[in-house]
């Protein structure tokens, strides 16, 4: 497998704060990869480093196997944080600045403006814009040199549903076409209806990076209640399931697909414990990031 | 070719740059009406500068490039005003994510500052020209030498200037605090320090030593007694701060979080 990413150890420090951590990622190549985080793990720090705009601290990080050359960063479409262009400008001249960094022509101007539904609005300045154009016309910007890698920091920041769904087809049809995207969100949603790989980043640290796995895997969650949810939680631990976790309202815990309920069932009544609920589902993203994040439901 | 293209898309568009230097294009001849018409009374009879300082064509450019030099403050204005474009505006980053490597996005500010150092020094030089041609002064051959190394010391001086400006922009990073603590220290500041050091080590303060950099006519004309460096120490101690002041920029481009 070939990576277009792969950092080493690549920390950044603000003071006494560490705001990335020591962190080791290898993006495979035409992967969908989600970096998921609450707010302030470090996701923006890391894509900034990664994208030259940031000093790491120490540490490395080498695209298409080869440093950080400024040239390997033409071959990328960025979107980091919220849209940089110049107010005064129409949406044609900022996307002409952009082309003469990339050194890309001025040909996909027009395509890109069509592709994200500013073609009329082409001729405005960047100031008259709607936050929700102002985004469209940042992904313009990274579509724009027909880039091999996408790397996209909450994309679907202030716009409308019809624009997030436009954004997610987007990032589908460039993944479909065997290039990268990288992909910081915080909404779980997001990342899991487009995402092939997740990390998960909190406070500077990747606690996993193979969450999507998880909730993918054969495995499913048992969700249980009785009335004494006290014994039930021991009960459950005797009965050697694995990661016995209560979300406040429910015992859960991880089990295979195989997993006999009723059997369960049967050994609590006779444990004295009969359940009022029991439950088996398919775990969600949500559930694998809350569990990785260790915050429980 | 690239980045001196980005500037131009950039500032082609900004009302303040075409502002700025009309304001410019309109000055300088306004400045030369005014020099050919300019008398001083001296034991009441009314004296012709430009007789008195027996202007010829070799002489009038010193004088010329030394008056306007008194424009600095526009292009200043005008760098400041772009710097603080694109700080506002995020674009170091954007281009910096896009592509464009840090020594490049230096490189591209010091394109800026030398285009619009070159377009002053043009503009004065091409006015002056025409003022020679369109006026009585005396015309001879040796004025082109003249011209350009005035010229030089005149695009040289902008260009310092414009680099200090740069520096304090990109450590105050306020464009109206930029503007007034550099008209501070410019006017106020720097002559105060110099009026009370005696041993005449801060004539080697950057303003001054800028300031020198183009030869003051007016200095031995007057007779006036005024503590001045040569032109080939003033250019020593502005390669000096002209070191510090771009490294300093070189160093927040390269090495600082955008």
């Amino acid at each position: 497998m070939s990576f277009v990413l792969t950092t080493t150890e690549l920390t950044k420090r603000y003071g006494k704060l560490t705001a990335v951590d020591k962190l080791n990622l290898q993006i495979p190549k035409g992967s969908v990869y989600g970096i998921l985080g609450p707010n302030g793990s470090g996701k923006t720090t890391t894509l900034g480093m990664i994208l030259g705009a940031t000093i790491p601290s120490s540490g490395s990080f080498s695209w298409f196997d080869s440093g950080d050359a400024a040239h390997h960063r033409t071959r990328i479409g960025s979107l980091l944080e919220k849209p940089n262009f110049l107010p005064n400008l129409n949406a044609v001249k900022n996307l002409k600045i952009i082309a003469e960094v990339k050194g890309c022509g001025y040909s996909n101007i027009d395509d890109s403006l069509r592709i994200t539904g500013l073609f009329d609005r082409r001729n405005h300045k960047f100031g008259t814009y709607s936050f929700g154009m102002k985004q469209r016309l940042a992904i313009a910007g990274v579509l724009l040199a027909d880039p091999e890698v996408l790397v996209l920091d909450e994309p679907t920041n202030g716009l409308d549903p019809k624009g997030i769904v436009e954004v997610r087809d987007i990032i589908k049809n460039v993944a479909s076409t065997g290039k990268t995207v990288i992909l910081a969100s915080h909404l779980l949603d997001e990342v899991e209806k487009v995402c092939t790989h997740v990390a998960i980043l909190k406070k500077g640290e990747m606690l996993s990076e193979n969450v999507l796995d998880e909730a993918n895997k054969e495995s499913e969650i048992i969700l249980i209640e009785a009335q004494n949810q006290e014994l039930l939680g021991k009960l459950m631990a005797e009965y050697e399931l694995n990661s016995v976790r209560f979300n406040g309202v429910y015992w859960q815990a991880d089990v295979p697909e195989t997993f006999d309920t009723a059997a369960l069932t049967t050994w609590l009544v006779e444990q004295n414990c009969p359940p009022t609920m029991i439950r088996k589902v398919k775990p969600k993203l949500e559930e694998a990031f809350m569990k990785v994040i260790g915050e429980g439901i | 070719m690239k980045l001196l293209k980005i500037e131009w898309i950039k500032a082609s568009s900004s009302i303040t740059f075409w502002l700025m230097l009309g304001l410019y294009i309109i000055i300088v001849p306004l400045l030369l009406h005014f020099f050919n018409n300019f008398y001083v009374s001296i034991n009441e009879i009314e004296v012709d500068v430009s007789e008195l300082a027996q202007i010829t064509a070799v002489s009038f450019w010193p004088f010329l490039y030394y008056l306007t030099s008194y424009l600095i403050w526009i292009p200043i204005f005008l760098v400041v005003m772009n710097l603080s474009s694109d700080r506002n505006n995020r674009l170091w980053k954007q281009h910096v994510i896009d592509g464009l490597s840090r020594n490049e996005l230096f490189t591209g500010k010091m394109i800026y500052i030398g285009f619009v150092s070159l377009f002053v020094t043009l503009a004065v030089t091409i006015f002056g020209t025409g003022f020679i041609f369109l006026t009585d002064i005396e015309y001879s051959a040796s004025m082109w030498n003249v011209m350009l190394l005035n010229s030089i010391a005149f695009f040289a001086c902008h260009f310092l200037y414009m680099v200090m400006g740069l520096t304090l922009n990109l450590i105050i990073k306020n464009t109206a605090l930029t503007l007034i603590l550099f008209l501070a220290w410019a006017w106020i500041v720097e002559r105060v320090i110099r009026f009370f050091d005696k041993s005449n080590v801060t004539d080697f303060l950057p303003i001054n030593s800028f300031n020198d950099v183009i030869v003051n006519p007016f200095i031995e004309l007057l007779m006036l007694n005024e503590s001045q460096l040569t032109q080939e120490t003033a250019i020593i101690s502005s390669i000096f701060w002209l070191i510090i002041f771009g490294g300093y920029s070189w160093y927040y481009f390269t090495k600082s979080d955008l």
